[in-house]
């Protein structure tokens, strides 16, 4: 999954997550394979960005990163906090986001 | 209010705005031409000089004390005369002592404090809380911090960063043993003595332990989850090598979602990028 500007959307790719409009109104459900006219409907709607499955490129790129190594880092930063659903969430997000750093380094 | 907190905030080195912010806004604001909510977004990007107007907007002589945390009615009520003589009296003099820069330097507490203002927004956007001052609350929220870096000459900073590691613990627990204080209390004493609006100084005072918020529960929790989402994705570097126990109770009284997580720290990862794409961009093209 990835989270990327409206700007860079292409036909063909798919939503990951609802994405709704500033006052909360679905504007697209996730599994929605956009097409150009949802495309300018997200724009017109003001929606910056959106989660989208990832392709198989960004799939292989991800596989490249030491994602045990982003993990352990990640469970070793939390010590001071409970396992529970939120924080198994931002545990998730941090993850995410230091593979993303750790790939932009490599 | 702790007693050695007041006293040192006396005598201590007070921080400066960060160097290539405070260039850029004295350029704009020497234009006639830059747009007022320009240079309103622009001056926002900085803690200090945000802080500075709150204190001139709140010690101005014959007036009340104001209670908005928001910049552009400070601004507004200042005038821009007012703002311009305090930008152009700024320089640039913070830099952090040599014993700590390996940890951390001005550009990562500034990309910190940014990060924080830009996750409160979003947190808030996504709750519905609609707190005009949410953004500012973040952003001075560890100003007590900023003035304990700009001190480690004096303070043994560098010893508790070197004994929470090999301990395991977290600095700002330890702070009071050492220091006196931790950087919330002086953080409460600053902004107490600066009259600053209390939306400002109770996130700043309780944001490792929001329950203890008087008046101002709300931005106090927001603050506290938004450090932690940031600490967590690690935005700006930060001395501490473990996140801080996130309080379930701020959470719960916040009314943020686990699953509205994932949306929080990409907004806020992006919009994050947005700033430094903006701040650059303007400064090219001043």
């Amino acid at each position: 999954m990835e989270y990327i500007s409206t700007d860079l959307l292409k036909e063909g790719m798919t939503v990951a997550k609802d994405v709704h409009s500033q006052s909360q109104m679905l504007l697209l459900p996730a599994g929605t394979e956009l097409s150009a006219s949802k495309i300018r409907t997200l724009i017109t709607w003001g929606v910056r960005r959106i989660f989208i499955e990832a392709t198989e490129d960004l799939e292989a790129t991800q596989n490249i990163i030491k994602q045990k190594e982003a993990d352990n880092i990640i469970d070793t930063m939390f010590i001071h906090n409970p396992n529970n659903d939120f924080i198994h969430s931002l545990k998730m997000a941090a993850a995410r986001n230091l593979r993303r750093k750790m790939s932009e380094e490599l | 209010m702790n007693l050695k907190a007041k006293n040192f905030i006396l005598s201590c080195k007070m921080p400066s705005p960060h160097e290539p912010i405070i260039e850029l806004v004295k350029k704009l604001s020497a234009s006639q031409n830059t747009p007022q909510q320009k240079l309103i977004k622009m001056i926002a990007m900085d803690p200090v000089l945000t802080a500075k107007i709150h204190q001139l907007n709140n010690t101005s002589l014959n007036k009340r004390k104001d209670e908005t945390g928001c910049l552009s009615k400070a601004i507004t009520q200042l005038g821009l005369g007012q703002i311009r003589t305090l930008i152009n009296a700024q320089k640039s003099t913070t830099t952090f002592p040599e014993t700590i820069t390996n940890k951390i330097d001005t550009k990562d507490f500034w990309e910190r404090s940014l990060a924080v203002a830009i996750c409160c927004q979003t947190i808030d956007q996504i709750v519905g809380g609609k707190s005009d001052e949410i953004f500012y609350a973040g952003l001075l929220h560890d100003y007590g911090r900023l003035i304990i870096l700009n001190n480690a000459d004096t303070l043994p900073v560098h010893e508790l960063i070197q004994k929470c590691t090999d301990k395991n613990e977290l600095i700002y627990k330890n702070e009071r043993k050492l220091y006196g204080f931790n950087h919330m209390e002086l953080g409460d004493a600053l902004f107490t003595t600066w009259n600053m609006p209390s939306v400002i100084r109770e996130p700043a005072a309780f944001h490792h332990s929001p329950i203890l918020a008087i008046r101002h529960n709300y931005e106090t929790a927001v603050v506290h989850i938004a450090d932690i989402i940031c600490r967590s994705l690690k935005l700006g570097k930060s001395t501490d090598n473990y996140i801080p126990t996130l309080d379930m109770n701020a959470v719960q009284q916040v009314g943020l979602q686990s699953n509205q997580l994932d949306y929080v720290c990409e907004e806020t990862v992006h919009e994050l990028e947005d700033y430094m794409n903006l701040f650059e961009h303007t400064k090219s093209n001043s």
